[in-house]
C-alpha cells in the first residue's frame, strides 16, 4: 500500500498500480451506470443480503415467539410493520424471511445449476446414445407444471426446508441442461477444441478448461433468472404449507397465515412478507435482465 | 402431413415412459403403507398378504412398475386412501371448475397482454413502452397467491365488490357463477399477462419489420390495417405457442388460486388430499397433469400447420 503521495512519486509500480485501480474502479463505475438495471438490482440484493445476514445482530424482536398481549396491533413506532394473530413482530419475521427465501433460492439453483449443466454438458459433448438419454430424461421432467412437480417431491419426502431445496433444485435442471447443451454443440466444432484435441489433451479437461468457460455466459445469465423463480416457488409452497415448517418465518407461509385476517382489515400481516416476496424478486429479475445486456450486448432488451 | 402428425404422436411415448417412471418412483418414495392404510383397523396377517399379493406389491419392483403402467394406461390412477374412490373419478368430477378457471383468466390474460404489446411495440422505447415493461416487470415479480390475496382485500373486503370466495355451478345460477368468477380468473391471469405483453410486443416488433409490411404501407393502407390484418395475424403465432404452454402454467397456478378462493377444482383436490395425507390422489393429479400437458402440446405443435402455411412439414428438400 502507498502511505503518501511522495511515496508514491518516488515509485513507479506503485504508481501504475494505483492508475491500474482507478481505472477498474471507473471502469465498473460507468459500466453501472450505463445499465440502471443492473445497479438497482444489484444494490436492493445487497441490501436484502446484508440485512438477512446480519439479522441476528439487528435491534429485532425475537421472530418466533411474541408476547399475546401484543397480538394483532397494527403498525406503530414499537411495530414497524405490526404483529400478527401471536404478537410477533412482522418486519422481524419478514427480515428473517429473508434468510430462508435468499438461502432456498441459492441452494435450489446451485442444485440445478450444477447437476443440469453437467448432463448438458456431457449430452452436448458426447452426443449419441448418453445425448438422447439425458435429453429424454429432460423431456419427461419439462413434462411436468414445475409447481406440481415440486409438491410431489415435497409430499414423497416430506415437507422440510431440505426437502423445498431439493425439489425446486430439480425442477430447476431442465433449464440448464437445455442450455448447456445447446451452447456446447455451437461450439464443439470450434477451431480451439479441435487444437486441444490435437494436443492429446484428455477429454474431461478440454470439457472443463476449453467448452466450460466459453458456455458460462448464457448460463450465469439463467442463473440470476431462475433465482428469482426459485424463490418464487419457496414462497408457493411456503404458501401451501409445504416449505419450513412453523414457527420458521417464511414470506409465503405468514402470507397464508395473513390472510384469514384480512376479513377484518389486518392488512398488514401479509403487506410485509408480500413485500419482501416482491422486492426480492424483482431485484433479481432486474439483476437477470442486466447482467445480459453486460454480458451480451446483442440479445438486448429491445 | 399425415406422417408428421404421426411421427410426433410416437414421439410422446418416450416422454410419457419417462414421466411413469417418476411418478411411480415418487409414488414408492412416499410414506405410508397402502395396504394398511386400505384394510384399516381390523385386519389379519392373511387379509393383509392378500391384499399385498391382490396389489402385487409382493413383486419385485420392475413387475410392480409394470403392472402400475399398465393400470395407468387403462385408467386406473390408484384410490383414494380417505374413500378408496378411483382417482381418476375424482378428477374428472373437478376438470370443469377448472377448465372454466383457466379458460376465463386466459381470457383476461389476453385482453390486457394484447393491446398493451400492440400499444408498446409501436412505439419502442418511449415513455409508454418503458412504463409498459415497468409494469410487466412488476407482474412477472408478484405471485398469484400474493395478486390473489390483494384483490380480496381491496375488492371483496375494502370496496365489497366481489365475493372472496365460494363456488356456484355455472349451470345452476349464471350470475353468481361468474360473480365468484372473476377474482380468481383475474388472480390466475395476471401472472401469464406480463409475459404474454412481453412476448406480443416482441413477435410485433419482429414482424413490423418484414418487407410485407413495408409493402401494405406502400399500398396507402391505413395504420391500423397494417397493424391488425398484416402485423397482428403473423405476430400471433408464437402466442399461440406462448398460450399451449402456459396451459401448465394454468394448472399450477390454479393448485394455489383455487385454494385460496375456495373452488372447488383439481387444484384444490391437490392441496385437500396432500393435507390429508391421501398421497394416491396427489400423485394421480401429477400423472394426470404431466399427460395433459404433454398432448396439449402436442396439439399446439400441430396446430401449427393450420396457422402458418409458411412451415411445412413434408419431406426435406
Amino acid at each position: 500500500m502507498v502511505e503518501n503521495i511522495e511515496q508514491l512519486a518516488a515509485n513507479p509500480a506503485a504508481q501504475a498500480q494505483a492508475v491500474t485501480r482507478f481505472n477498474r474502479r471507473t471502469r465498473l463505475w460507468r459500466t453501472l451506470r450505463r445499465n440502471p438495471r443492473l445497479l438497482i438490482g444489484g444494490l436492493i440484493l445487497i441490501i436484502l443480503i446484508l440485512l438477512a445476514v446480519t439479522a441476528q445482530w439487528l435491534p429485532l424482536a425475537n421472530p418466533e415467539r411474541g408476547r399475546g398481549s401484543e397480538a394483532y396491533q397494527s403498525p406503530s413506532a414499537n411495530h414497524w410493520l405490526g404483529t400478527d394473530a401471536t404478537g410477533r413482530d412482522v418486519l422481524a419475521r419478514v427480515i428473517f424471511g429473508a434468510r430462508v427465501s435468499l438461502s432456498v433460492g441459492l441452494v435450489a439453483v446451485t442444485i440445478g445449476l450444477v447437476v443440469g449443466g453437467t448432463l448438458g454438458l456431457v449430452a452436448g459433448w458426447r452426443g449419441g446414445w448418453l445425448d438422447a438419454l439425458i435429453m429424454r430424461i429432460i423431456d419427461g421432467l419439462l413434462a411436468f407444471p414445475t409447481l406440481l412437480l415440486a409438491i410431489s417431491i415435497t409430499a414423497a419426502l416430506g415437507p422440510r426446508l431440505e426437502t423445498v431445496m431439493v425439489a425446486i433444485g430439480i425442477i430447476n435442471i431442465p433449464a440448464f441442461t437445455r442450455l448447456a447443451r445447446g451452447q456446447t454443440l455451437q461450439i464443439k466444432n470450434r477451431e480451439y477444441i479441435e487444437a486441444a484435441k490435437a494436443l492429446g489433451l484428455k477429454e474431461t479437461r478440454i470439457m472443463l478448461r476449453h467448452v466450460l468457460p466459453n458456455i458460462l455466459n448464457p448460463i450465469i445469465v439463467q442463473a440470476s433468472l431462475a433465482l428469482a423463480t426459485a424463490i418464487l416457488a419457496e414462497a408457493s409452497l411456503s404458501f401451501l404449507g409445504l416449505g419450513a415448517q412453523p414457527p420458521t418465518p417464511t414470506w409465503g407461509a405468514d402470507i397464508n397465515a395473513g390472510r384469514s385476517w384480512l376479513s377484518k382489515n389486518y392488512w398488514w400481516m401479509v403487506v410485509g412478507p408480500g413485500a419482501g416476496i416482491m422486492l426480492t424478486i424483482y431485484a433479481f429479475n432486474l439483476l437477470g435482465d442486466g447482467i445480459r445486456d453486460l454480458l451480451d450486448p446483442r440479445a438486448k432488451t429491445r | 402431413m399425415t406422417r408428421y402428425i404421426f411421427r410426433r404422436l410416437v414421439s410422446i411415448i418416450p416422454v410419457v415412459l419417462v414421466v411413469s417412471v417418476i411418478v411411480f418412483t415418487l409414488i414408492r418414495l412416499t410414506p405410508g403403507d397402502p395396504v394398511l392404510v386400505m384394510l384399516g383397523e381390523e385386519r389379519t396377517e392373511q387379509a393383509y398378504q392378500e391384499q399385498r399379493a391382490k396389489l402385487g406389491l409382493d413383486q419385485p419392483i420392475p413387475v410392480q412398475y409394470a403392472l402400475w403402467l399398465g393400470r395407468a394406461l387403462s385408467g386406473d390412477f390408484g384410490r383414494s386412501v380417505r374413500d378408496n374412490s378411483p382417482v381418476l373419478d375424482n378428477i374428472l368430477e373437478r376438470l370443469p371448475a377448472t377448465i372454466e378457471l383457466a379458460l376465463a383468466s386466459l381470457f383476461i390474460s389476453l385482453l390486457i397482454s394484447i393491446p398493451l404489446g400492440i400499444i408498446s411495440a409501436m412505439k419502442p422505447n418511449s415513455k409508454t413502452d418503458a412504463m409498459v415493461s415497468g409494469f410487466s416487470l412488476i407482474g412477472i415479480s408478484m405471485p398469484n397467491f400474493l395478486i390473489g390475496v390483494l384483490l380480496i382485500l381491496f375488492l371483496a373486503y375494502y370496496l365489497r365488490i366481489f365475493k372472496p370466495d365460494g363456488y356456484v355451478p355455472l349451470v345452476e345460477d349464471v350470475g353468481g357463477n361468474l360473480q365468484r368468477l372473476i377474482l380468481p380468473a383475474i388472480t390466475l391471469g395476471l401472472a401469464g399477462t406480463a409475459l404474454n405483453m412481453r412476448l406480443i410486443r416482441s413477435s410485433m416488433l419482429e414482424a413490423l419489420s418484414q418487407d410485407y409490411i413495408r409493402t401494405a404501407r406502400s399500398k396507402g393502407l391505413e395504420n391500423r390495417a397494417v397493424l391488425i390484418r398484416h402485423a397482428l395475424r403473423n405476430a400471433l403465432i408464437p402466442v399461440v405457442t406462448a398460450v399451449g404452454i402456459q396451459f401448465g402454467a394454468l394448472l399450477e397456478g390454479a393448485v394455489i388460486t383455487e385454494t385460496i378462493f375456495s373452488w372447488p377444482g383439481i387444484g384444490q383436490l391437490v392441496i385437500k388430499s396432500l393435507n390429508s395425507r391421501d398421497y394416491p390422489v396427489v400423485q394421480g393429479v401429477v400423472l394426470f397433469a404431466a399427460i395433459v400437458f404433454t398432448l396439449v402440446n402436442l396439439a399446439v405443435d400441430i396446430s401449427y400447420v393450420y396457422l402458418d402455411p409458411r412451415i411445412s412439414y413434408g419431406r426435406k428438400h
